[in-house]
């Protein structure tokens, strides 16, 4: 008794709306406290978010990952925590208020503040977009203490999301860090959404996926006082067996006895798991070493701008045309811009250089990318992609040119006491 | 004969093994993940360091690192600098490096022992 039971709605900023309502309804299949996530942040979702527009877009996203699976929530008694906050989670709070509001619908919106750092003007030459430090789970359970039943939220480190309800519903200690690594556990393999039950798993041969095109959401259970935890992927489409979720609990992991996160080192080191039943999966074995004393900061960085232009040759001799179109645009663009240092990839040939090259392509599309902080210099070096109609080699087809914003992330650290997270609840919800 | 002939045939990782490839900043880890618990010494054996630098040969890494997980039947390998500074400014087709854990299960190795000799473990 006393489980608590978190599933995914989301793995990254824009997954599929229909997830979120499969994760809902899978959550009422289980006795116990139900939680729903949607984990929505990647390295430069916040730098993305700075402007007007920027901000448009992550209230959107918010309000349409709630509007996919609200009424579900609200009839089953079901907490929603996601970090779709972005760079002003207040301001997210109060539009998905105000979207509740128009559907007569009433639920107590809590928000977490803190991750949100001053930008050190002197630094990255003054570049400098924002800075944020990855906060612990602490916010999170005051929110939810001060009876929130959505909790918003911005830089919050992806497995916290999970910690926080956890630590909430058991109320654990914050030295707690066997307990505290059992909930990170449970946060790492849901926070990719369908990557645990068949999501970014399926290939010819052994590893064949019924059901993706409706994949369902996985359901972490978390047991009280006990290192026992369940990932179960109850409905829709997908597997979840011991391949999918040891893919996952190795992903992104780089020392396996030491996972950093701002509430506790997980060590997986010695985990080992069982098929518990059909997609359910039962892991042990996780245990937790004392949290470090700084949080991992990022701080986004305006690198002006990347250009892109690819273009197509078919047949035998296709590969023979690409590389003449890449030596032929390297001296065109040496003239224009000595500096500008281009990217070639001779897509169908990109490992050719490897041991086991397996023969010539057919079909093989050449690309270029260039960066500066001059558009126009980027376009002028993209321009020449789009010369080579008419002044490349035979047969070349489907151009495309693209340019985007380049935004750097570099990585830092700040101090505990530095990035002190807090939970509020939205006045006009109380 | 045909059994001298498949002791020493080399078959893809892949056949043997599945894995994932995640990004951190300029670090990339590849998982190898046996299908077989009974394949994984073997795998230990074979799927080394010194491979997976071999796998990378067309963009080194500054460093790799291999971890063993024997109780989940599986090794985590953590590669250095190859992502040209990261996913969000390097000029690469893929950014996040993501499509680079088949760079690594295509090499190739020796099959274990036994390989091919039933019906259901033919090389395709």
């Amino acid at each position: 008794m006393g489980d608590v039971h978190i599933a995914a709605g989301a793995g990254f900023s824009n997954d599929r709306r229909e997830l979120g309502e499969i994760a809902a309804q899978s959550l009422t299949l289980f006795e116990g406290h139900r939680y729903l996530i949607f984990e929505c942040l990647a390295e430069r979702t916040l730098a993305l978010a700075q402007t007007e527009d920027g901000h448009r877009r992550q209230v959107e996203r918010a309000i349409g990952y709630l509007e996919a699976c609200i009424n579900t929530c609200i009839l089953n008694n079901i907490k929603i925590i996601s970090n779709f906050g972005g760079s002003a989670p207040k301001q997210v709070a109060e539009a998905i208020a105000g979207f509740l509001k128009q559907h007569n619908l009433r639920r107590k919106i809590g928000y977490v503040l803190g991750d949100e750092l001053p930008v050190n003007e002197a630094e990255h030459g003054g570049r400098a977009i924002s800075r944020n430090a990855y906060i612990g789970a602490n916010g999170i359970v005051e929110a939810l203490d001060a009876g929130a039943d959505i909790v918003v939220t911005g830089r919050v480190a992806d497995p916290s999301l999970v910690v926080g309800a956890v630590a909430f519903e058991h109320d654990l200690n914050w030295i707690d860090w066997n307990r505290l690594a059992q909930a990170t556990l449970a946060g790492h393999l849901i926070e990719c959404g369908t990557q645990v039950c068949g999501g970014y798993f399926a290939d010819s041969g052994a590893k064949q996926v019924p059901g993706l095109t409706r994949l369902g959401a996985p359901v972490a259970s978390v047991a009280r006082g006990h290192d026992r935890l369940k990932i179960s992927k109850p409905l829709g489409g997908g597997i979840l067996t011991t391949a999918t979720v040891t893919e996952q609990l190795l992903y992104e992991i780089h020392d396996p006895a030491r996972y950093l996160t701002p509430d506790v080192v997980m060590d997986i080191s010695a985990v080992s798991m069982q098929q518990t039943g059909k997609n359910e999966v039962t892991l042990t074995g996780c245990v937790g070493h004392a949290r470090p004393d700084w949080l991992k900061t990022l701080t986004c960085v305006d690198e002006g701008w990347i250009g892109e232009g690819e273009i197509s040759y078919m047949g035998d001799t296709s590969l023979d045309r690409a590389q003449m179109a890449r030596s032929i645009l390297k001296q065109r663009l040496e003239n224009i811009a000595p500096s500008a240092d281009p990217h070639f990839d001779v897509i169908g040939s990109m490992y050719d250089e490897t041991e086991n090259n397996t023969g010539r392509p057919r079909d093989v599309r050449l690309r270029m990318a260039v960066a500066s902080v001059d558009r126009h210099q980027v376009q002028a070096l993209l321009d020449e992609v789009e010369a080579l109609y008419l002044n490349g080699p035979a047969g070349g087809g489907g151009i495309r040119l693209n340019i985007c914003a380049r935004t750097a992330t570099v990585a830092g650290a700040v101090r505990q006491n530095e990035a002190v997270s807090h939970g509020f609840l939205l006045e006009d919800t109380q | 004969m045909t059994e001298a002939r498949i002791s020493v045939a080399m078959i893809p990782i892949r056949l043997l093994a599945h894995g994932r490839a995640g990004d951190k900043g300029n670090r990339l880890n590849i998982s190898v993940i046996a299908f077989d618990p009974q394949h994984f010494n073997h795998l230990k054996a074979h799927v080394t360091e010194d491979l997976c630098r071999r796998a990378f040969a067309f963009s080194p890494p500054s460093g790799i690192t291999r971890y063993v997980l024997p109780k989940i039947n599986a090794m985590n390998f953590v590669l250095e600098d190859v992502l040209d500074g990261g996913v969000n400014v390097n000029l690469r087709l893929d950014r996040h490096g993501k499509t680079l854990s088949y760079a690594l299960l295509d090499m190739l190795i020796p099959a274990p022992p036994g390989w091919g000799d039933q019906d259901d473990n033919q090389l395709t």
